[in-house]
């Protein structure tokens, strides 16, 4: 029985461990550090149909335990 | 690129709110290339969750002692300014690409040009291209002789002009009032400093060989969270980019918007 498997309305995960999508990029970029399927779910960054730069940097901030992106 | 703990073999005061932190550990025999950098978290806890990406200033591989140089300015760099002798800093690195030194034969000539804390880096890349015989000139901007540092160490190297806005020391002006005066020329212009140096410089050499080092703040560091973008040069969409830390920091001329 997997104990750390997570049942959500719509998705089901086999742990509760998902990046902050702001700070995981498309997915990619992570694979070549770790195999990502050891993670439960991933979730991307914002994606358009129409290519965009998005906002003008500096678009992050640090804040207490984490970041605005 | 590693996650590595080094340990602090050494820090100092080298300047007004300029450090220069040594670090000894494995990792450092990777950091054979100059302008890659180093991302440290300045302490243990969450209130500086980001950690800081720093220029490598000096490698002494042998020893595997890394030498970092910083300015202590805002809530993590200064936390970093405490760090003593065995401390230990959890490290990312190195990463991102350098200068390339390859551009230059043996006998060539290349200009180094740094402005306040986009200095160190230089060093490091002056000490390779020495060793492979380039002749190399160093021309480092300072706001004022407070933040003055490595002028020995560059003199050792090549001939070494410092220029200060207020005229405190050296030369009064700006690089390029430097480069102007002694009528500097090069093979190869390398160059790290404040986006209006850089700017100026492009001005004045875009089409020339010339390699320029960026800085921005970065989240991730390692081309995921695209904090650190940048625009390119003849983009007409303006939806192209290139990450400082991935694809930088050192960019050829002309290829990226300043």
């Amino acid at each position: 029985m997997n104990r750390l498997a997570v049942k959500l309305p719509g998705l089901e995960m086999k742990n509760p461990i998902m990046p902050a999508s702001g700070c995981f990029g498309f997915g990619q970029e992570y694979a070549k550090f770790y195999d990502l399927g050891l993670l439960g779910a991933i979730a991307i960054k914002a994606a358009t149909f129409e290519p965009r730069f998005g906002n003008p940097t500096p678009r992050v901030a640090e804040t207490p335990s984490g970041m605005l992106n | 690129m590693k996650k590595a703990e080094v340990r602090v073999s050494g820090q100092k005061e080298i300047a007004e709110k300029i450090y220069e932190l040594r670090l000894r550990g494995d990792v450092v025999r990777d950091m054979t290339d100059p302008g890659q950098f180093v991302h440290l978290r300045a302490d243990g806890g969450f209130d500086t969750l980001l950690r800081r990406p720093i220029s490598i200033a000096d490698v002494d591989l042998d020893n595997e002692e890394l030498t970092i140089v910083y300015r202590a300015g805002g809530n993590g760099t200064n936390n970093l300014a405490l760090k003593k002798e065995g401390d230990l800093i959890d490290l990312l690195g190195p990463l991102g690409n350098g200068f390339p030194i390859d551009k230059v034969q043996k006998g060539g000539k290349a200009l180094l040009v740094g402005g306040g804390i986009g200095v160190p880096p230089l060093y490091y890349l002056s000490k390779q291209l020495t060793a492979i015989g380039v002749r190399v000139q160093h021309v480092n901007g300072f706001s004022s002789d407070k933040e003055v540092f490595y002028e020995d160490r560059f003199a050792a190297l090549g001939d070494t002009f410092i220029t200060t806005v207020d005229g405190s020391y050296g030369e009064k002006g700006f690089v390029t009032d430097a480069i102007s005066t002694h009528q500097l020329d090069f093979d190869v212009l390398y160059a790290c400093g404040p986006t209006a140096m850089l700017r100026a410089l492009e001005q004045r050499f875009k089409g020339r060989e010339a390699y320029l080092s960026l800085e921005q703040r970065m989240g991730c560091a390692v081309g995921a969270c695209l904090a650190c973008v940048c625009h390119v040069q003849g983009d007409e969409t303006g939806t192209e980019y290139r990450k400082v830390c991935e694809d930088g920091p050192v960019f050829p001329i002309g290829e990226v918007v300043l």
